[in-house]
Formats: structure tokens, C-alpha cells, sequence
């Protein structure tokens, strides 16, 4: 939650928050998207901008309506329906997504996907049960880890925050949210036993949440190989292109 | 493929095991409605179901339109009966 904090203290101000872009993408067959700044986590794998380490050197300042307005905008343009924001956790600020999605009401889009960590949702369930009042909105909650030990060997979070997203998808479950989950089960990075024991505790919450679950994988963008570099994996070795040969599985 | 699973409810579970098995191949980035397209034809799934759920799914995420088929009372029970049936195959496949 520290970093939670001083992430905040960089990228909110009152129910502002920093963005750097807005515009749509093919994810989701098409969704428009505000590129916000400010993560709490720290996955050597993540494929966002620097923005996500560097927080004080990018982006500016939108209040919700501001950011709605553009990012509805870039829907038109692109002649899509659905919306998000990304690039960053946009549970941080909570003023401002609350702002943003009440001005989403306002729209005629069809849906907003709110992909989260799940870290403050696990740690507030009035934060889950204020994002319920909400209609078209639904949250994706992304996985990192299956094990305490995995998830602060790839987040570089205390082991203890392990628990909190598996909170928020209890709160999200007994709130009447619409979710589903997601989990970087890519091989490469969890270990197969890891990946069943993360399905297995999913089971144990509801099964079909498990039966559901959105499993990623992880590709080479610029940012995750430099994060990969710095972390200490080689990631021509990770993706298969070292002379070492093929990718092994279990890197931390 | 297990399919350890009724078709008491006029084939919908198998039909919602199948998506299940789908969009592990598919992903996110197409439409639900692309999945049902790939399953028409393919198995012994009723049109009227397929196109239900595509007037009212259609334009979703995949994941996004199974969490709203449990929501939704006439789709609920073959969801959770295909949930049990796809968590074997995924635990033990």
C-alpha cells in the first residue's frame, strides 16, 4: 500500500489524475482507451510506457468529465464502443475514477472494462461496493501469481499483499459486480504446479470464475525487455532467441 | 475432450463448454460473436441458441459475455454446469 500511496501523491490531484494519451486500439475488438500514469505494482514482465516507473515525468492533468469527454471522442473517431483506461492502475485516484465513471453514464458507449490489479479493491470493499452502483461497467482483475513467494518475486510487493486480490474478486462476487479474472500464467514466467494451485484457490472462491479465467501470456514489447534486462533475465533466452536455446519454464 | 456433462437443458451446457474450450484458443480480441460463428456447424449445437446469444452477446469481449451469461437466467445453470465439466479437463488435462 506504500507505493499505492506515494504513487497517488505523483499522479492525483484532488479528483485530477495524469494521463499521456487517448485514443483506441484493436484490443477487445476495438475499445478506446485513456493512457493514464501510476501503477502500484512493479511485474518485471509489464509491457506499459516508463511512464509506470517515472511517474513525475509524464503525462498532465484531467479531471473525470475532461477525460470522459476525450476518451468518447476517440471512440467516435474510431468508431468503437467500449471503453477503458490503461497503461497504469486505475484504482489509484479513486476521486477520479469514480468521476470518470459516473460521467461514463453520461455516455452512449456500451461498456467500460476496468482492468485492475485488485489490490485496492481487496483492501476497501466499499471501493468494490461504490464501483457496483454502476451500470455497463465491468472489472477485469489481473493475477499475478498463484504462491505469496511468486507474486513478490514478479511484483516486488510484500508477500502479505498476495491475499488482497483474491479479496477483491470475494468482494466482487458478493457485491454483484460483473468480472471475470485474468492471470500471467504464461510458462515461462509461473510454473506449472503454481498455475494449478492459482486455478485450485480460484475453484475454492467459485468455479465459474475459474472455469472463466483469461490466461495471458507475455510478448516482447521495448519496456518488458529492458524491465526483463534490469530484473535479470535474459530476454533473448526468455523468448527463445538466445544461443542458450529454448526458453526454460519457472523464471521468477 | 471430456464431456462428462447433460444435455438435460437442450444442449446448452455443452454448448457453453465448448465456448469455454474456444475462447482458450481465441483470446480477447475478437468479438463473442466470432466464436459462435466458428461453432456453428461444428457440433451439436441448436441455431436458436447460437443466435441468442448473439443479439445479445454478440459484440462483447468473450470473457465479458460468459460473466454475463451468469448473470442471466436462462443461461446461468449451463454455465455452471460447463464451468464443473471445463475445470476438470483444466486440471487434470
Amino acid at each position: 500500500m506504500w507505493l499505492a500511496r506515494e504513487t497517488e501523491r505523483i499522479v492525483c490531484d484532488g479528483d485530477k489524475r495524469k494521463y499521456t494519451a487517448f485514443y483506441a486500439t484493436g484490443v477487445y475488438a476495438g475499445i478506446a482507451t485513456g493512457y493514464i500514469v501510476g501503477c502500484c505494482l512493479r511485474c518485471y514482465y509489464c509491457w506499459t510506457g516508463f511512464e509506470r516507473d517515472f511517474p513525475e515525468f509524464f503525462g498532465h492533468f484531467y479531471g473525470p468529465e475532461e477525460a470522459m469527454r476525450r476518451i468518447e471522442e476517440a471512440a467516435r473517431r474510431y468508431g468503437v464502443n467500449k471503453a477503458r483506461i490503461s497503461g497504469g492502475e486505475p484504482t489509484l485516484c479513486r476521486r477520479h475514477l469514480l468521476g470518470l465513471l459516473e460521467a461514463f453514464q453520461e455516455t452512449d458507449l456500451r461498456l467500460f472494462i476496468l482492468e485492475t490489479n485488485g489490490i485496492l479493491f481487496g483492501a476497501d470493499r466499499s471501493y468494490v461496493r461504490a464501483i457496483g452502483r454502476f451500470e455497463r461497467v465491468h472489472v477485469r482483475v489481473s493475477l499475478k501469481a498463484g504462491t505469496p513467494e511468486g507474486f513478490t518475486a514478479r511484483t516486488g510487493a510484500v508477500p502479505e499483499a498476495f491475499e488482497l486480490p483474491f479479496r477483491a474478486i470475494e468482494a466482487l462476487l458478493d457485491e454483484g459486480v460483473s468480472f471475470h479474472v485474468a492471470a500471467m500464467t504464461d510458462p515461462r514466467i509461473m510454473p506449472a504446479e503454481e498455475r494449478k494451485a492459482l486455478i485450485e484457490r480460484l475453484a475454492e472462491i467459485d468455479e465459474a470464475v475459474a472455469a472463466n479465467l483469461e490466461e495471458e501470456t507475455c510478448d516482447p514489447y521495448e519496456t518488458t525487455l529492458a524491465r526483463m534486462a534490469a530484473y535479470g533475465v535474459d530476454p533473448a533466452d526468455f523468448f527463445g532467441l538466445g544461443r542458450k536455446g529454448p526458453a526454460g519454464a519457472g523464471h521468477p | 475432450m471430456t464431456q462428462p456433462i447433460s444435455s438435460g437443458s437442450g444442449g446448452k451446457a455443452l454448448l457453453v463448454l465448448a465456448i469455454l474450450e474456444a475462447c482458450e484458443e481465441e483470446g480477447e480480441d475478437l468479438p463473442f460473436s466470432a466464436i459462435l460463428e466458428g461453432l456453428r456447424g461444428l457440433g451439436p449445437f441448436p441455431g436458436a441458441f447460437l443466435d441468442e446469444l448473439e443479439a445479445k452477446y454478440g459484440d462483447m469481449p468473450p470473457r465479458v459475455a460468459i460473466s454475463m451469461m451468469l448473470k442471466d437466467p436462462s443461461w446461468r445453470d449451463a454455465v455452471l454446469e460447463a464451468s464443473r465439466a471445463y475445470l476438470r479437463e483444466l486440471l487434470e488435462g
